[in-house]
């Protein structure tokens, strides 16, 4: 088939579907008991009516929230499924583990440290490069109950990295799992997931526990080139290795104001995707392990006008190699500064760098509810951060060159183990000026031990138009603590830490509406501009050797518009388009790499009673080179996914089916340029046509 | 093992053979009193709803449950169910009262050939008046003491309503009006078509700066589509206030809702079927609900102006918006 009569047939397909959805009767006599669905509304109300769920607070923020039954609805099976259907938000990749980069507005960076993902409110930014991890994964969606993401800063609120966006992944509690849960799931790639969940009450308390495993190969579509290909000792026309194997446990304890939470997120035969040094390595392999622990106190009523919440958490994250990581394959040779070209190494150049880290994070914070149309939230809190070990093996040291060689406690290591403190307080005031007019005013200052203090405000006024409209006017400034990777680094050959970095800068001023014409249908539309100052970039410092400075300058501008639409009880839409414009003001040129125009379309359809359809198509369009890459701009790509979900044989079996980009489409995530142009030149390929069943059994 | 037979005579000492024996015998006695009591059963029967939905139902039956002792079974009723089978199992576990939630389980309860005493519940109105029950729609008197609680300064309460259906809430409202010292202005209506022309004029013609829209759990009355973005879009621009039923519109922007406690709910049902157990209930006919929850929308508050704090947020049961 070619692309025009793909086209027709998707398009012929979607126009029939809506078609058939549109003219069809009621399939079935409702009887009575549709009378209280509709007297309690949507399934999101009941839930919130009957005690069974929470409604999210309402936020000054620009935010999308994603629930658990729209991630069933999607056939999203990892959080990056149902990240990319996010406004404003494009999950790329890096070569090395195929990393995702979320990228939100156009601030895409490889390694993705201006984002903040928290875990029911916790951070999980690791502090060795700044993102979630070297050793990722994914994130599996059973034990997910909702993912709240805010685009734009919440420094205000969150402190350092929540600078392009927060992602908050809020897991279930037991009332939301009610009873048992084990599922399965088998899909291309060998991918096997199985999982358990439980929630009730034990002994008074209210226990969620949940167990995930996934065992998969991953895609393996093929680059062409890679950075060994100049020297000819590369591996390439070769396949990406993808290949990951996930253990995910949580347990959640709680009981009057007291919540006690833990959780192991354990990777294993984690494979290097395009390579860790963009040359492709089969047989690289790593392991991590991420515990966490908190305890929080939570008294709404500590007293009269006082609502006070205190909690310790804790984090252990670890960066582990199990197979040795073939940074450039055997023959290659490297360059080494000062010196010139290596002899080839006969197995390849070798370097396992682990690293293990552990944070400690105290906070108390109050919200006080004393005086007339004011809400005052206030708090401080305390971060203690450190990388207490760093091993490294390589061939490439001057103290063993040529052999693999343990230089962990040398000066030759790749990272010292340092730590790092934070110190901070907020405050935040929400003023009622009137009847349809709010003003939310906030200021935090954090303090390091390693680079000094920052102050971050952030403005908000809210005004109730109308009764179906609401505008927002957004501003806030927001900080990204530079990573140890940017601070530390030492004895790479190609990029040198730097300790008289400032933290990375931005600004952001949005407007926001959000618009109810009629009851079954919601629109928003948010325009945004930004500022990034100060970006740290690893700058050439001599001919063959980089080191981290903060010397880049973007603006962004652009919009979001976003449709809910309830057609009737059996057939919903979901849709969405972003546009962004962003410019590197040192240039003067497009920033690159992330899409200018992203759509994302949705439809839910109970075709048949307890016989639900979901197509999806998501559009990635103008992604251009960053300044000096010199080849053609990515191709853009549009991938549809379908998914069948079905509760008809039983209430407690639940069947699903679901076919990944259908059409079978090739898409690619940008490759990086470097300072000899793209190592790899082809880019980095998507997987192409893939599915997968499940079967669930709830009890 | 020396401590432990130094104790065990201890405890021979304390407490001899003999002792013990009669002891365990009254014990195992007070257990056994349930079986000799040939307790009278209960039957719970609701309709099969899907997830969400089926809480509803399933903690109604809990809270009779509760209230009933444990003595109660249940018959869950998929949409297809046969009424032999269900009429056998009546008849089988000797069910003395049967608590019907639903239409379905109206329809169900009609038809048993047993005759035994039915308790209604889960509807809005009876299709037969013949059983006592607790209607799905909230009680005025408790609509109308949360309507006065907002301080709007609140003298006249306007209804459009189907007195088909709705004729015995109107009723209960006016006796219940009187007692708050409101006003009730009520206007019949029979149709959508009808409720949308009187909803026009209620708000071109008449003085309403001290008057309250009640929407009533009656689908004549008000849909949720064209007709309450109507009167949301006319009551926000004249500054009134409405108040219903129904969580779903104060999703919307309806000022506050007043919806069943479930749980509560079952229990004042369980304690129907009690009456009904020993001899007669004191209600013969359906009867709104007392046991409510109530859903507030803080936005629609603030335009209106009225004043609260987190701790009156904290009373009710649901806030909205949810963003």
């Amino acid at each position: 088939m070619n692309h025009q009569s793909i086209f027709e047939f998707k398009f012929i397909f979607l126009s029939a579907l809506l078609f058939v959805a549109f003219t069809s009767i009621a399939y079935s006599d409702y009887d009575e008991e549709e009378a209280l669905i509709e007297l309690y509304g949507d399934e999101e109300v009941i839930s919130i009516a009957t005690g069974s769920a929470q409604p999210i607070s309402r936020a000054p923020a620009v935010a999308t929230v994603i629930t658990a039954k729209d991630i069933k609805q999607m056939g999203a099976t990892d959080i990056d499924d149902a990240l990319e259907t996010v406004p404003g938000l494009h999950v790329s990749r890096t070569a090395r583990g195929y990393l995702p980069i979320y990228t939100f507005r156009g601030v895409y960076d490889q390694n993705n440290p201006q984002v903040l993902m928290l875990v029911n409110g916790i951070s999980i930014n690791n502090l060795y490069v700044g993102n979630r991890g070297e050793v990722w994964g994914g994130f599996p969606v059973e034990s997910i109950s909702r993912i709240e993401v805010i685009r734009g800063p919440g420094s205000a609120v969150y402190g350092a990295d929540a600078f392009a966006g927060v992602i908050n992944v809020i897991t279930k509690d037991g009332s939301e799992i009610d009873g048992v849960e084990v599922g399965s799931r088998l899909g291309s790639f060998d991918t096997r997931d199985v999982w358990a969940l439980y929630g009730g009450e034990v002994g008074g308390f209210d226990v969620a526990l949940s167990a995930e495993f996934r065992d998969t190969d991953g895609h393996d579509e093929d680059v062409d080139a890679d950075v060994a290909t100049a020297q000819g000792s590369s591996l390439a026309p070769g396949s990406v290795n993808t290949a990951t194997e996930n253990f995910d446990t949580r347990l959640t304890i709680s009981k009057n104001n007291w919540k006690f939470r833990t959780g192991l997120q354990r990777r294993e035969n984690f494979e290097t995707g395009a390579g860790v040094a963009e040359a492709l390595d089969p047989s690289g392999e790593l392991k991590s392990s991420r515990w966490n622990a908190d305890l929080t106190y939570h008294n709404p009523t500590f007293t009269d006008a006082w609502d006070v919440s205190a909690q310790v958490s804790y984090l252990n994250t670890s960066q582990e190699v199990s197979d040795d990581l073939i940074l450039f394959p055997p023959g290659s040779s490297l360059f080494i500064p000062g010196v010139g070209l290596s002899p080839p190494f006969a197995d390849g150049v070798i370097g396992n760098p682990e690293v293990w880290e552990r944070h400690l994070r105290y906070n108390l914070t109050g919200i006080f509810t004393g005086f007339d149309s004011h809400t005052i939230r206030s708090g401080i809190g305390y971060t203690h951060q450190e990388i207490y070990k760093v091993e490294e093996e390589n061939n490439f040291s001057p103290i063993g060159f040529g052999t693999l060689t343990d230089v962990s406690d040398t000066p030759f290591v790749f990272l010292p183990e340092k730590h790092r403190n934070n110190s901070f307080a907020f405050v935040q005031d929400v003023w009622q000026l009137s009847n349809d007019w709010e003003l939310t005013a906030g200021m935090r200052y954090d303090d390091y031990n390693d680079f000094g203090d920052t102050w971050n405000p952030r403005l908000a006024l809210v005004w109730a138009a109308r009764h179906d409209l609401t505008a927002k006017l957004l501003y806030g400034e927001a900080f990204r603590a530079p990573s140890f990777a940017e601070f530390r680094n030492q004895n790479n050959p190609v990029a040198n830490g730097n300790t008289d970095l400032d933290p990375e800068e931005i600004e952001t001023i949005e407007l926001a509406f959000d618009y109810r014409p009629k009851n079954n249908l919601k629109l928003g539309l948010n325009l945004f501009k930004y500022e990034w100052d100060d970006i740290i970039r690893f700058t050439p410092d001599s001919a063959t050797s980089l080191t981290a400075q903060n010397i880049g300058e973007q603006e962004g501008y652009g919009l979001e518009f976003e449709a809910d639409w309830t057609i009737n009880r059996d057939l919903s839409f979901t849709g969405n388009y972003a546009y962004q414009e962003s410019e590197d003001k040192d240039l003067n040129e497009d920033s690159g790499n992330a899409p200018q125009h992203q759509f994302y379309v949705r439809v839910n359809w109970e075709f048949i009673p307890d016989w639900h359809v979901t197509p999806q198509w998501n559009f990635v369009m103008d992604r251009a080179r960053v300044d000096g890459d010199a080849r053609s701009d990515i191709d853009d790509y549009d991938i549809f996914d379908v998914t069948l979900r079905t509760k008809a044989f039983s209430n407690r079996w639940e069947l699903a089916l679901s076919a990944r980009n259908l059409f079978n489409k090739r898409a690619f995530e940008s490759s990086q340029n470097g300072l000899a142009g793209a190592a790899i030149p082809g880019d980095l390929p998507l997987a192409r046509r893939s599915a997968w069943g499940e079967l669930r059994f709830i009890y | 093992m020396i401590r432990k037979l130094h104790f065990c005579n201890y405890f021979a000492k304390k407490y001899s053979i003999k002792r013990i024996v009669m002891a365990a015998c009254v014990f195992l006695l007070i257990l056994s009193i349930p079986s000799f009591a040939a307790t009278p059963s209960v039957a719970v029967i609701y309709p099969e709803l899907r997830a969400p939905y089926n809480k509803i139902f399933e903690d109604i039956a809990e809270g009779v449950e509760k209230k009933i002792n444990g003595r109660t079974k249940r018959y869950v009723l998929p949409k297809e169910y046969s009424q032999k089978d269900l009429n056998d199992w009546i008849r089988k576990n000797d069910i003395k009262v049967c608590v019907a939630l639903g239409g379905r389980g109206e329809k169900a309860a009609n038809q048993f050939t047993q005759d035994i005493p039915i308790v209604l519940s889960g509807v809005l109105q009876s299709k037969s008046i013949t059983h006592p029950g607790i209607s799905f729609a909230a009680s005025p008197d408790k609509l109308f003491s949360t309507l006065k609680r907002q301080k709007l300064n609140i003298k006249q309460v306007i209804v459009v309503y189907n007195p088909k259906k709705s004729e015995w809430l109107m009723r209960e409202a006016q006796s219940a009006a009187t007692k708050h010292g409101l006003e009730l202005i009520t206007y019949a209506t029979s149709s959508l078509s009808n409720s949308a022309k009187l909803y026009r004029e209620i708000f071109k013609r008449l003085r309403i700066k001290d008057a309250a829209i009640w929407l009533p759990p009656d689908s004549t009355s008000i849909d949720n589509r064209t007709l309450l973005s109507f009167v949301l879009e006319k009551s926000w621009s004249h500054h009134v206030a409405v108040f219903s039923s129904s969580p779903a519109h104060v999703n919307k922007g309806v000022l506050f809702a007043m919806y069943p406690d479930n749980l509560k709910l079952g229990f004042s049902l369980g304690a129907v079927a009690l009456e009904e157990l020993n001899g007669g209930a004191e209600i013969d006919t359906l009867i709104p609900v007392e046991d409510l929850k109530t859903a507030f929308n803080k936005r629609t508050a603030e335009h209106l102006g009225v004043r609260f704090t987190s701790n009156d947020l904290r009373k009710y049961d649901a806030v909205f918006p949810s963003e």
